[in-house]
């Protein structure tokens, strides 16, 4: 067993991370390399959730590159994947406002809903969770996605999305209301 | 559903009720077939969301794209910079100097190109370009500009305007200071690197709208750069 493999298995992640976000911030693509390997499979998981399967690859890379470029500003006070899964969500709500700005701006709807689902021409189906999750509406699926998967509190929902705490419960309620008919 | 009671059914899943309204809507839930059935249904979503995997891998490997744009976020950017200082340095113009012969051959390249710019730009300014860029005049046909508008990156228009210019620069090379040639072919260097890693990526993984913006981004600069030493020449002269 090589050094390198023997430190990877008896050095906890957090440390590992801790040491490649610091050469990475002095410019040590080697070290970001490793980082963007640990993490990216969580990173793309939340990116495919809050936006789309067709978005999640490029939402993937541009928390990546903007990691790289705020690396300087990793003070290594939380946990580098708290960081990074935090400029994440920021980086795919600033996405989602963009959207909504050319939305309004070509006078589109206000909020485009999935097309209706397989599952209604077949009711004996049990949809996949991932699939119902993408069928909610804008808000809902954000408020959802953060609560009952990321493990957000409605406090801090509310702060990120500019939303009052009362909001986001309600939204949570309607998000669960419209699963729980999809996963019958 | 009008039962008061269902609205309030996620709070009590989540404790989030006081003890006392928590006590009511179970009391209400041992007399409310609706109610209990809608509780289970949303405590199954609960359980179902807890359970989904926090980190399925990517279809692809995206590092050669994320590689691709640091670097040339980072060299671009840098060269740009270190040519932007040099050019606002004090001495910057006296270190523009040319003989009577070289002025007088680079006003006449200038006209030339100013000319063919303008025949070109009559023909396509303000329209979609072939690979479907939109390309728009920045100053009328006779000063006129191309500028990247939307991702594509291999927009022809832009790289005819570059490679006119870099031609026009390789002919006054000799006229220009030699601190300047060297600042300048070292930023543009750097620049054609950083271009270089994009449209590598881009061969690998056509179609990726981040690295198609970062060719665009990085084109913009190196035209920008030539257009500002052009401009600088003009002033000299």
């Amino acid at each position: 067993v090589g050094a390198e493999t023997l430190a990877r298995t008896i050095t906890p992640v957090p440390e590992l991370d801790g040491a490649d976000a610091k050469a990475a911030a002095a410019g040590d693509a080697a070290a970001f390399e490793r980082l963007y390997r640990r993490h990216a499979a969580r990173i793309h998981t939340l990116c495919r959730r809050m936006l789309s399967p067709e978005e999640a690859d490029d939402a993937t890379q541009e928390v990546f590159i903007r990691a790289w470029e705020k690396l300087a500003l990793f003070r290594g006070e939380a946990a580098f994947s708290t960081w990074l899964h935090r400029l994440a969500i920021n980086l795919v709500l600033a996405r989602r406002a963009r959207e909504a700005r050319q939305r309004y701006r070509f006078g589109a709807d206000a909020e485009e809903v999935a097309p209706p689902l397989a599952r209604r021409e077949r009711p004996d189906l049990r949809m996949d969770m991932d699939a119902a999750i993408g069928t909610l509406p804008r808000g809902a699926r954000e408020i959802f996605v953060l609560h009952d998967v990321e493990g957000y509190t409605h406090e801090e929902i509310a702060g990120l999305l500019n939303v009052s705490a009362g909001t986001s419960k309600s939204q949570l309620h309607r998000a669960r209301m419209t699963l729980r008919q999809h996963l019958q | 559903m009008t039962d008061p009671w269902t609205d309030r059914l996620s709070e009590y899943l989540d404790g989030e009720l006081s003890a006392r309204e928590a006590r009511q809507l179970e009391e209400h839930l041992a007399t409310c077939d609706d109610c209990r059935s809608v509780a289970a249904g949303l405590r199954a979503v609960i359980e179902a969301a807890a359970l989904l995997p926090a980190d399925v891998e990517p279809a692809r490997d995206l590092w050669p794209g994320i590689a691709a744009a640091t670097t040339a976020r980072e060299e671009a950017p840098a060269a740009v910079l270190e040519f932007n200082r040099f050019v606002r340095a004090p001495a910057m113009r006296r270190r523009f100097t040319f003989s009577v012969p070289q002025l007088a051959a680079a006003a006449v390249l200038l006209v030339a190109v100013s000319a063919g710019t303008a025949l070109w730009l009559g023909g396509g300014a303000g329209g979609a370009t072939a690979t479907g860029v939109i390309v728009q005049s920045a100053g009328g046909p006779v000063n006129g500009e191309v500028r990247l508008v939307s991702s594509g990156g291999t927009d022809a228009d832009v790289d005819a305007e570059i490679a006119r210019l870099e031609e026009t620069l390789a002919l006054r090379r000799d006229a220009l200071d030699p601190a300047t040639v060297e600042v300048l072919e070292r930023s543009l260097e750097s620049i054609d690197s950083a271009m270089e890693a994009a449209r590598a990526a881009l061969a690998d993984d056509p179609g990726n709208p981040l690295l198609a913006r970062q060719l665009d981004n990085t084109t913009q600069m190196k035209l920008d750069m030539l257009r500002r030493v052009h401009r600088v020449q003009r002033a000299g002269t």
